[in-house]
């Protein structure tokens, strides 16, 4: 691997003489996995920090500007069976799996503040894994000075707490009487809430509306989901949703995802019409807010829809609407260890005619590239950045692909998606092999790092969160990428 | 090598190693000139044949005895050469089809060309073309070649082409029709998929099944479209079709429609639709249905070509590592771009049929020939259709228009690589495409490059749209070893 990253950076440097263009690809893999101490593998990004996360299992990594300081707020997966309740090194306690409030100002020095801990429960059954932070000046109707957290507790119930004062979070609502909670999102401009849950009555996860423009009283809205998984309804039940990007008041769109692994359906929505539409979960009100629909092959899933917006592609400027294109980046989530299903990878939709949106590209990492399907654990795509800010949006995404870390896509011709960076963190004493229980019987693959979610700030650092308890790493670009979205050379 | 290899290869360096690789590369003509040389890589010139000036589109390549035969379907001729001279009769004669013998590819014989009909361009000529031997056809003389070719728009034919300096017209199939394309022939059961326009249908293209299994003696089995285009039917009428590709052995049958726009692949179950019920009911047409894929609107579905059983090489060490796809070409009509979006090529994952989905695209740089400035029709159109070993699943061959013809490395359909290309001289014969500028008609000479085809031999026939006629070609170096033929 590192040969050809020299071999690149020569073909950068313009020493491009013919018989270097003739070395072949893919012709250097790593023949085993890193190593307890083996340096980070790297191409165009560096460390700059890390924190251990006390660790725990670590899901999303939501980044805010808080009044002068930059503050991570981590959720965690549950615990294993062998340390259901790491230890709070802060209180001495052990303590389950929630969310971790890490002071990220300075980000070689991460600051751990605050550890709140969530709810009981291995892996995705228990914790907090899912947080999103806004504050009550945008929200409307809070404290226009304070902070706040939506968080899921568990899988049976979402929580806003107040987090003004990181290091002393407190909890302010709870939403309860569901399961299966997961990816939420929530509009900081004026406080609608998308939470990913199971209701009562209805036939599989969905999405509950709600207005939480005054997290301290959460008001609801509408329940909403695929014609077939409201009450009553009967068949087949379609595809649980995973999870959702709105494009707020202004864009008027959220890009619902379903299908996690398999059976994968981007829906599009007309905002609008479903905030002011009949909220009766009637097959007719369902379908009314639906602008369009992609079902993709049932091979892969729908992890993270990412809408891209109108992106000028070059190579179409003399064509008919000079190019100007509608995009959705759609994530798979790779579940299974050690490759055993249907890749899971990146996949770019053209959506520009809205009822008809199609698969135009997709992306995965090489597999020969690092022998992923030998290293243990998941391989494969998860989740990318959701920060919109104009830094990297449209120009570089993020995505995490557990044991080959992330990976920094040049995304600014969708149509031909192009890797200019990646990150693999080094593994530590810290993480966990990765079980699974295969007909009855648990079944253990190597120790891996498992990059699960990973955000950008607005200053340009990347912060990466480990499934496999190895902690937050910050890092940031270097070389090309960085001229690509205009930050200045180190 | 030069840019586009490094562009190309499976390790992917960043933009600024592209820029540079491209910069690396010789500045491209803005415009073609008559005496330059071909613009190619990977691929060389062996033959060529002017095809007596005639607009060309389908050439199909037939191992005939112990001779290589190209019939080649032409357009009508233009308003002003309507009948262009057969040398060979020294008379004027309407655009038909073209016989070639191209045993020595080296030195190609015009030995005939059967008049078409009436009409300019797209409007008469016989464009489309399909020969089966006596000996794979279940009712036909075991010695003898047959042709099926469409008669402009209104009707098909069935000639007798054994010896191709005397055809001899059997039968014909219609003469009233709406409009005729690029049929399929099954020359293994005779079973044969027309794209006619019977009156009554709301579309100009459909499908007549027929069983031409005696070619002298056609037997219509049924009609067969797309609900709502069946005669009857109110509201919006589908996306017409372009064509179809038949795999017997596969009981499946993938249409294309929607040339440019609306495209729309449908992979249909063969028996069903041979031995379903022929009636053109809602229900009866839906029934040999399997799947379908709506593509976006902004493009078409010109040709749907299966890939079935690829081996993803990126995959192996995953599930579902060997999965069918279907590669599904537009078709660019419009001069110089801007009229429309590009057209392009596409590769379908449809191992899960009922749910097929695009994974990936192939098109070719406009910056890398200023291709969008030379004139006429820039994007794909067509590709070779042949399936013999030599190139099927390794390597496929896209007609662009004034980017000549791309050959693509589809072994891993999710990342397609052009790892070959040839642009034809344009020449003396060339004809002019024009579009309005400003209100006047402002004329450019590109290549057209119509269609492609390919032999067992491997060898590739290109025809081109604007008259410049036959080229017969090779690959070389990397795209030849890819195929796995010996390196001259």
């Amino acid at each position: 691997m590192m040969d050809n990253l020299a071999w690149c950076a020569r073909l950068s440097l313009g020493v491009a003489a013919a018989a270097m263009l003739a070395v072949p690809a893919f012709a250097q893999t790593r023949p085993e996995a890193p190593k307890v101490g083996d340096p980070p593998e790297a191409w165009n990004v560096r460390l700059v920090g890390h924190n251990d996360l006390q660790g725990r299992s670590a899901y999303q990594p939501t980044i805010v500007k808080q009044g002068n300081r930059y503050i991570a707020y981590i959720g965690h997966h549950g615990g294993s069976k062998q340390v259901p309740m790491p230890v709070n090194s802060l209180t001495g306690q052990p303590e389950l799996n929630g969310t971790s409030v890490v002071d990220v100002t300075d980000p070689k020095a991460p600051k751990y503040l605050a550890h709140i801990p969530g709810a009981v429960g291995d892996g995705e059954a228990g914790a907090a894994q899912m947080t999103r932070v806004c504050d009550g000046r945008s929200l409307g109707k809070g404290d226009p000075d304070k902070v706040y957290l939506l968080r899921t507790f568990g899988r049976e119930g979402h929580e806003t707490w107040d987090v003004t004062d990181p290091a002393k979070p407190k909890i302010l609502a709870r939403i309860l009487g569901m399961r299966d909670t997961h990816k939420n999102f929530w509009e900081c401009e004026g406080g609608i809430a998308y939470l990913v849950s199971t209701p009562q009555g209805w036939r599989t996860r969905i999405t509950q509306v709600y207005d939480l423009s005054d997290p301290a009283n959460p008001v609801k809205i509408r329940d909403f989901g695929l014609v077939g998984q409201q009450p009553g309804a009967t068949g087949a039940v379609p595809v649980a949703i995973h999870g959702m990007v709105s494009t707020g008041p202004k864009g008027n769109r959220i890009y619902f995802a379903f299908g996690t692994n398999k059976g994968g359906i981007l829906q599009i929505v007309d905002r609008e019409k479903l905030l002011k539409g009949p909220a009766e979960p009637t097959p007719d009100n369902l379908r009314y807010p639906e602008v369009g629909r992609l079902d993709m092959s049932p091979l892969v899933g729908a992890h993270t829809t990412m809408p891209l917006g109108r992106i000028k592609i070059a190579e179409f400027a003399k064509d008919k609407d000079q190019g100007d294109r509608e995009f959705v980046m759609i994530v798979n989530e790779t579940f299974a260890n050690d490759c055993g299903e249907a890749r899971q990878m990146v996949w770019f939709v053209d959506s520009t005619i809205e009822s008809r949106p199609m698969v135009v590209s997709n992306w995965t990492v090489p597999e020969a590239s690092g022998n992923f399907c030998s290293r243990g654990g998941r391989f494969g795509a998860h989740s990318s950045n959701e920060s919109t800010h104009p830094l990297y949006y449209q120009k570089l995404t993020f995505i995490t692909f557990f044991n080959a870390g992330v990976r920094v896509l040049d995304v600014r011709n969708p149509y031909q998606p192009k890797e200019v960076a990646y990150f693999i963190p080094p593994i530590s004493e810290a993480t966990e092999k990765r079980c699974a229980t295969v007909d009855g019987k648990e079944v253990c693959s190597k120790t891996t790092i498992q990059s699960n979610n990973a955000e950008v700030d607005d200053r340009g650092y990347i912060y990466i969160a480990d499934r496999a308890n190895t902690g937050l790493h910050i890092v940031e670009l270097t070389g090309e990428p960085r001229a690509i979205v205009g930050l200045p050379p180190q | 090598m030069t840019g586009p290899a490094v562009r190309h290869s499976g390790f992917r360096c960043g933009a600024s190693v592209l820029a540079l690789g491209l910069l690396a590369a010789p500045a491209a003509a803005q415009v073609q000139t008559i005496g330059a040389a071909p613009e190619s890589k990977n691929i060389r010139l062996v033959g060529y044949n002017d095809l007596q000036a005639r607009s060309a589109y389908q050439p199909t390549i037939v191992h005939q005895g112990n001779r290589y035969l190209a019939y080649i379907g032409h357009h009508g001729g233009s308003s002003e050469v309507p009948r262009p001279i057969n040398p060979l009769s020294g008379q004027p004669e309407l655009n038909g089809t073209s016989v070639v013998d191209v045993t020595d590819p080296a030195q190609p014989k015009f030995l005939k060309h059967i008049p078409g009909a009436e009409g300019s361009g797209e409007g008469g000529g016989a464009q489309m073309v399909r020969v089966c031997a006596g000996a794979s056809l279940p009712r036909a003389d075991r010695g003898k070649f047959y042709m099926l070719r469409t008669l402009g728009t209104t009707a098909h034919e069935i000639w007798d082409v054994t010896d191709p300096m005397n055809p001899s017209r059997l039968a014909l199939i219609g003469g009233n029709y709406q409009d005729t394309h690029k049929s399929w022939w099954e020359c293994d059961t005779g079973i044969a998929y027309l794209v006619s326009g019977l009156p009554g249908w709301r579309t100009k293209r459909m499908t007549e099944v027929y069983d031409l299994g005696d070619p002298a003696k056609p037997v219509k089995i049924r009609d067969f479209g797309l609900v709502g285009q069946e005669p009857g039917a109110t509201g919006v009428v589908p996306t017409e079709l372009h064509g179809p590709i038949s795999l017997p052995e596969r009981n499946r049958i993938y249409f294309g429609f929607g040339t440019q726009k609306g495209g729309i692949l449908q992979i249909v179950d063969r028996e069903k639709l041979l031995k379903g019920p022929k009636e053109p009911t809602p229900q009866n047409l839906q029934y040999p249905e399997i799947g379908r894929l709506t593509m976006s609107p902004l493009v078409g579905a010109h040709t749907t070509f299966p890939l079935l059983q690829v081996p993803v090489p990126d995959f192996a060490n995953d599930g579902s590592s060997t999965r069918d796809f279907v590669m599904i070409v537009n078709e660019a009509t419009q001069n110089e771009c801007k009229p429309q979006p590009r057209q392009l090529v596409w590769f379908a994952d449809v191992t899960v049929e009922n749910h097929p989905m695009v994974v990936s695209n192939f098109n070719v740089s406009e910056a890398s020939g200023n291709f969008c400035s030379r004139g006429g029709r820039f994007g794909a159109h067509s590709s070779n259709e042949d399936m013999s070993p030599v190139f099927y699943k390794k390597l496929a061959f896209i007609a662009f228009f004034n980017a000549g013809v791309r050959a693509i490395d589809v072994r891993d359909p999710f990342q397609p690589k052009e790892v070959g290309y040839f642009i034809p001289s344009i020449t003396e014969a060339t004809d002019k495409r024009c579009i309005r500028v400003d209100g006047q008609q402002r004329c450019k000479v590109a290549i057209q490059t119509n269609n492609v085809e390919t032999d067992d031999r491997g060898y590739i026939y290109i025809v081109d749209r604007a008259n410049t006629g036959l080229h017969i070609l090779e690959v070389t170096g990397e795209a030849r070893a890819i195929a796995g033929m010996p390196q001259r």
